[in-house]
């Protein structure tokens, strides 16, 4: 599935409005009220996700770490959507700020689901212009079936991992046991590992396995969908993002393990 | 086991519940000469109010307020109490109810407890004394006041039963004591259950539960109160300290769609928010910082508004639009973090606070449940009992009503309206009947133990015997002073029979004490040294009346009050000063005579002023239980503003109610209409008033004759001057827009942009409160205007929402139907200008930073109500009744007596006394009715023993009392002298004062009594 909305062309490229800019003209409201970007994207919700029901109490804002940057903030964000200002609402960067972590749902009191908002907002951005970075990593990730966004290979993963775990079997004796599977078939779990670890933390890789090891859990990596990072969700791109999911699951499936434990 | 109890008629009312609703509903039942079942789940009556430390608007102590009234309630004739009790089953129908009543056990025998706390301080964990912070602790005796005064035994915490029951001095313990069934017949059914309160531990993100200084409000109120854990000192739960910052945080658990929130408003916490950090900041001045986080401020009740305005200017309360995020506390850190956002910035700010206090809302409890389901009532959505829009306190079970809480959230003055109008409802459905002790129709009721007055005990001639009792009254007297050495001092006072020191003279086993001593010493005099006259002097001459004493040989001496609140940190002085006090009580008391009361028999017919929806609707209630009413209309037609009205915010037709009512009140036998009638004069006392009016066109003059007087003179739409309003065809007020919407739908249909602006006329300088109805309106218009026509854009100018009580479901429905609400600052009103047809609304919008411009269709200003200055001006000059500075009439005590007018027989329903629905308006309009029976269901009036007398061969007929009596009741009669009608005399003493010749006492403070009081005062001081 592509995104829901139609891509646009550059001429709707967001220009920056500086803060402290006061120069800005009144918003019009006139005329008959035509079918805006938030009316769309309540169709697409259960319950339309109260996007509505705002009562502009601000706890959104005030537990979001991106409130501030770029003079936005998910109240305000909310409201532009509401009074109809759609350009600026599809056009703001600071849709890619968002982390999606949910505070802002969390707690607010009527249940507005901002993140959707948010996510539906990045979706109507033409996909190449979307931030270089997140592009970079979903496209990294799709033209492997090990899905790294850092572009690392199943035998690259798998040296990493025989290597960090043959060096602390001898350091620490303790651990001397210890094992990190690659493809063990009929494991309970497949655990997966962002890319970082093995490409730039080896050492990381270890108090996860060590946990693992301590409560006797019975897992496995998978040569297959090991990366755990999903930069194609962030990119709002559905299809790419179901790729992703879909390589990693069907490898879990394939060595018939019970338990897909995602760490990331 | 099940008893069943035959025999038993049907003739009196079960109220269901003793907080303050059911407390009120049964004293005005009882007054109105009903019998009245009380029960009460808990095993004391007094519900929520007694939890409370103080209220508003005066900050007085609540337990001192609401203490009288339950002890009231228990020395009421008509009224049976039973505790520990639950109603389990309703058979039959109005009239001729069976209800199934559960008692479960107390293990403790009323008749005999003492209250001695022998239990508590042997068995702490299982009989616990002392308030808690937490007010769903099994406490058994939450404060020294209750009632019935005693314990009860939680025995499933008790390991060794046979010790605990041994323990008791009284053997007042029973172990084998069980749950109780019995079934009672009743006419009516009164549901005063009230409501639960919200537990936030389920919003996780302000740690409620996890840190211990974060707390509701209502254990806030525990915290502040004198009788809650801390004894009154306002620490912090996490080291005993002071706190120096605290934050309230408003609609937790309400105006809520997650985690178990009541998506209704609970209507009262901004109110107890304002009054909780107005006290820290009165009893804490500059040490400590308040600040109130809160989303709309929903201060809309009468005078309310004036309330928040001298909150942040007198006490410097600092307010806050925001909803934070979390409260919590940093790892190591002493203070808690709030992260909150403020209404215009994109900035997240972090606020260190020593305690947070959660303002939690009302939620539906287990017990209301359970109690609707015993009762087979209609709940609404949220889980209240369901009442139609025109009939206030009624459920769907006819002759079942319902009061308080757990008909909507509301605060005490509401409860208290609509529990005197449930009394009234209920009233209609059982006969008055004798009150016990004269006449015991009903052996099987609890025993009664108050006795008819015994004979009273000729004292004249008589050395004075005087016994006098000191209150502890806990900490409040008993911690200050040494008050066995003042009792010894006392004892010493010449014609002191007795000093003695009583825990609290006003509880039940205080009263027995002073009774006991009255009889077994042949005292004559009696003076308590405790709190206030003006709350408790009823009730210790009811005492001493009791004991066979004439009621005016008390005397108390205001300790607390005028003392130990005062010198709390000097206890020399206050001890110097309590002595003074009772040395001059005690020679007050000893000139005090027996007085008699003057009776006159009672008018029982009712004049109402104001032939609206209020008027005709107390009218009616009294004229169908068979009083003659009289209803004067000014104006040549019935109905009032309801009249303008078309719809109510729920969408009930007022026209059809309205145009009923008319029909009703005109076609009913004992109901004279009087329209066109401008009331001109007016004398008289309660049951036996005259006011002359002239009436029609021609003007003339007749006079009625009544017993009590009902004001229900409305208000007036506001009209102001503003925003193109008569100057353009687009702009409208709400109460036009109401017709329109009705009239012209098609033209409604068409527009495509609608402003409303709120507060056009109300929360100004010249209009300074909320007008409380025009939120409602403006959500009601908007509604219907999105139903006309789902694509026009509608938007709301508003300062703050106040769609209390289940209004915000319809707030919330607005919003969902794409109706846009912005608010806007007094410092930056919209501005309007005509744009042909249309008008250009500007704004700024906070949230966005930016100014917005809408080219509206129409233009609807929410313009509320004034008061009918020109009417209730010259209303109040001829009935003598007080108004407030916005020209509404100022009730009685604005907490407890809503109704009431400080003028006795005199009641005020709907917009008279302050703007409000026409729902409000009924309920206020029956409470009138429910008040009026309890005067006239009086044969006679007692006008009491303090009126002015005249000594004739003093008096020189010099004319002064004739000149400056108020009332006008002097006159120089055939014998050349001053007299004065008993009857008349308003007892006020302003004769008594100027008379040159002293010629004039007034009796109760006759001179000789002021002076030995004076003389007592000053013995001390010379020595």
């Amino acid at each position: 599935m592509q995104g829901v909305f139609e891509e646009k062309g550059p001429s709707n490229r967001y220009v920056a409005e500086k803060e402290g800019q006061m120069t800005q003209e009144p918003i019009r409201l006139s005329g008959k009220k035509t079918s805006t970007f938030i009316d769309k994207v309540k169709e697409l919700l259960p319950d339309g996700g109260n996007l509505n029901l705002c009562l502009t109490c601000g706890a959104c804002s005030s537990g979001c770490p991106a409130t501030g940057l770029e003079g936005m903030d998910p109240r305000k964000f909310l409201r532009m959507a509401a009074l109809g200002m759609d350009e600026e609402v599809t056009s703001t960067p600071w849709v890619w700020m968002c982390s999606m972590c949910q505070r802002c749902i969390y707690v607010c009191p009527m249940k507005i689901d901002i993140p959707r908002l948010v996510y539906f907002a990045r979706q109507s951005w033409p996909r190449e212009t979307r931030p270089k970075g997140i592009l970079g990593s979903c496209d990294m990730a799709l033209k492997n079936d090990t899905c790294s966004a850092m572009g690392a290979g199943e035998e690259d993963f798998q040296f990493v991992v025989e290597d960090v775990l043959e060096e602390y079997r001898e350091a620490q004796p303790e651990f001397a046991e210890m094992e990190a599977p690659i493809d063990k078939q009929g494991a309970e779990f497949f655990v997966n590992q962002n890319s970082r670890e093995p490409v730039t933390e080896p050492d990381e890789l270890l108090p996860l396995w060590k946990i693992l090891h301590t409560v006797g859990a019975d897992w496995t990596y998978g040569s297959k969908g090991w990366a755990a990072e999903n930069y194609c969700m962030f990119l709002a791109d559905d299809e790419s993002w179901k790729h992703i999911t879909q390589t990693a699951v069907k490898q879990a499936d394939d060595l018939g393990c019970k338990v897909f434990l995602n760490t990331e | 086991m099940e008893t069943i109890e035959r025999f038993q008629t049907r003739n009196k009312v079960l109220v269901v519940g003793g907080g303050v609703g059911g407390i009120r509903t049964a004293l005005d039942l009882a007054e109105a000469g009903r019998d009245v079942v009380l029960i009460d789940a808990a095993n004391a009556i007094g519900g929520l109010m007694t939890h409370l430390d103080r209220t508003f608007p005066t900050n007085n102590c609540d337990l001192c307020t609401i203490s009288p009234n339950m002890s009231e309630e228990n020395r009421s004739r008509h009224i049976d109490l039973m505790t520990l009790t639950r109603i389990i089953g309703l058979e039959g129908a109005a009239g001729d109810f069976t209800a199934t009543l559960s008692t479960a056990p107390r293990y403790i025998d009323l008749t005999r407890c003492t209250a001695c706390g022998e239990c508590r301080r042997r068995f702490p964990e299982c009989v616990d004394f002392s308030p808690g912070l937490d007010h769903r602790a099994p406490t058994c005796m939450r404060y020294p006041q209750a009632t019935p005064q005693a314990f009860s035994i939680d025995l499933a915490r008790c390991k060794d039963k046979q010790a605990l029951a041994a323990c008791c001095p009284a053997g007042a313990i029973v172990l084998d004591d069980a749950e109780s069934r019995r079934q009672m017949r009743f006419g009516a059914v009164v549901m005063a259950t009230g409501a639960g309160i919200f537990d936030p531990s389920a919003l996780d993100n302000f740690n409620y539960g996890k840190d211990p200084d974060v707390v509701t409000s209502l254990e806030y109120e525990r915290i502040l109160s004198a009788s809650g854990p801390t004894g009154g000192r306002l620490v912090r739960g996490s080291d005993g300290k002071v706190p120096e910052k605290i934050a309230w945080i408003q609609c937790v658990g309400s105006r809520g769609l997650q985690k178990g929130a009541a998506p209704y408003c609970s209507s009262v916490c901004c109110m107890f928010a304002l009054k909780e950090a107005i006290v820290t900041k009165e009893r804490f001045a500059d040490q400590i910082d308040t600040t109130v986080f809160f989303m709309d401020m929903r201060t809309f009740g009468k005078d309310y508004e004036q309330y928040y305005q001298r909150s942040r200017d007198e006490y410097g309360l600092r307010f806050v639009r925001s909803r934070p995020h979390s409260v919590m506390r940093r790892p190591g850190e002493d203070r808690l973090t709030v992260t909150f956002a403020p209404y215009d910035q994109s900035v997240v700010k972090e606020e260190g606070f020593d305690m947070v206090v959660l303002a939690t809302g009302f939620a539906v409890s287990e017990e209301m449940r359970k109690t609707a389901e015993a009762l087979g009532i209609e709940l609404n959505e949220h889980g209240f009992a369901k009442t139609p829009g025109f009939n206030p306190v009624a459920t769907s079970r006819q002759g079942v009503y319902v009061c308080g809480m757990f008909e909507s959230p509301k605060d005490i003055p509401e409860t208290m309206i609509q529990a005197s109008a449930a009394a009234c409802r209920a009233a209609a459905l059982v006969a008055p009947v004798p009150a016990k002790g004269v006449e015991a129709p009903e052996g099987e009721m609890a025993e009664d133990e108050l006795e008819p007055f015994p004979p009273e005990r000729d004292v004249t001639g008589e050395d004075p015997k005087v016994g006098v009792f000191i209150c502890e009254c806990g900490e409040n007297i008993g911690g200050v002073v040494n008050v066995q050495a003042l009792a010894k001092d006392a004892g010493s006072l010449p014609g002191v029979e007795t000093a003695e020191v009583l825990g609290y003279s006003c509880s039940r086993e205080g009263m027995k004490k002073i009774q006991e001593r009255i009889r077994e010493l042949q005292l004559n005099r009696v003076v308590i040294g405790g709190c206030s006259p003006r709350t408790h002097e009823l009730q210790f001459q009811d005492t001493i009346r009791r004991a066979g004493l004439n009621k005016y040989l008390v005397e108390i001496a205001n300790l607390r009050d005028q003392d130990t609140w005062v010198h709390l940190d000097r206890p020399a002085e206050a001890a110097a000063n309590a002595r003074a006090l009772i040395q001059a009580a005690v020679s007050a008391v000893k000139t005090a005579r027996p007085l008699t009361e003057h009776l006159l028999p009672m008018n029982q017919d009712v004049l109402v002023v104001g032939g609206g929806v209020a008027g005709m609707t107390a009218a009616l209630r009294l004229a169908d239980q068979g009083y003659q009413v009289f209803l004067a209309e000014r104006r040549s037609m019935l109905g009032g503003i309801a009249n303008l009205v078309r719809k109510t915010l729920e969408g009930d037709d007022v026209q059809a109610f309205v145009r009923d009512l008319i029909d009703r009140t005109l076609a009913h036998e004992n109901l004279q209409v009087i329209t066109s009638a401008f009331i001109v004069d007016h004398s008289g006392m309660p049951g036996m008033f005259k006011t002359g009016m002239q009436v029609g066109p021609q003007m003339f003059y007749r006079q009625i004759n009544h017993g009590v007087t009902i004001m229900a003179t409305g208000a007036l739409p506001n009209r102001p001057s503003a925003y193109l309003l008569g100057e353009h065809d687009a702009v409208m007020t709400q109460l036009e827009a109401d017709a329109l919407i009705e009239e012209d739908s098609d033209r409604v249909a068409a527009w495509e942009n609608v402003v409303m602006i709120q507060c056009v006329g109300s929360r100004i300088p010249e209009n300074p409160n909320c007008s409380r109805i025009c939120c409602q309106a403006a959500v009601k218009n908007a509604l219907r205007i999105k139903e006309l026509n789902s694509e026009a854009r509608v938007i709301v100018l508003y300062r703050d929402m106040r769609t209390y009580g289940f209004q915000e479901d319809y707030y919330r429905k607005a919003r969902e139907k794409g109706v846009i609400f912005a608010r806007y600052e007094t410092d930056a009103l919209p501005q309007t200008e005509a744009a042909g047809d249309r008008v250009l609304v500007t704004f700024t919008d906070p949230i966005l930073g930016r100014t917005l411009s809408v080219e509206a269709d129409a233009l609807m200003l929410s313009t509320g109500f004034v008061s009918d200055d020109e009417s209730t001006e010259d209303l109040a000059a001829i009935f003598k009744l007080p108004r407030t500075s916005d020209g509404y009439f100022l009730e009685d005590h604005i907490k407890l007596r809503p109704v009431d007018l400080p003028a006795p027989g005199f009641f005020v329903a709907g917009t008279a006394h302050a703007p409000k629905s026409i729902k409000e308006s009924l309920s206020q309009a029956e409470a009138a009715a429910g008040r009026a029976l309890t005067l006239l269901a009086r044969e006679s009036i007692n006008l009491g023993a303090a009126v002015a007398r005249v000594d004739d061969s003093k008096c020189a007929a010099c004319l002064i009392c004739v000149r400056v009596c108020p009332y006008g009741v002097p006159f120089i009669n055939a014998d050349g002298y001053s007299e004065i009608d008993p009857a008349k005399c308003h007892g006020c003493g302003t004769c008594a004062s100027e008379c040159p010749a002293k010629a004039i006492d007034l009796m109760c403070f006759e001179d000789d009594q002021i002076l030995a009081k004076l003389n007592g005062l000053l013995e001390r001081m010379v020595a």
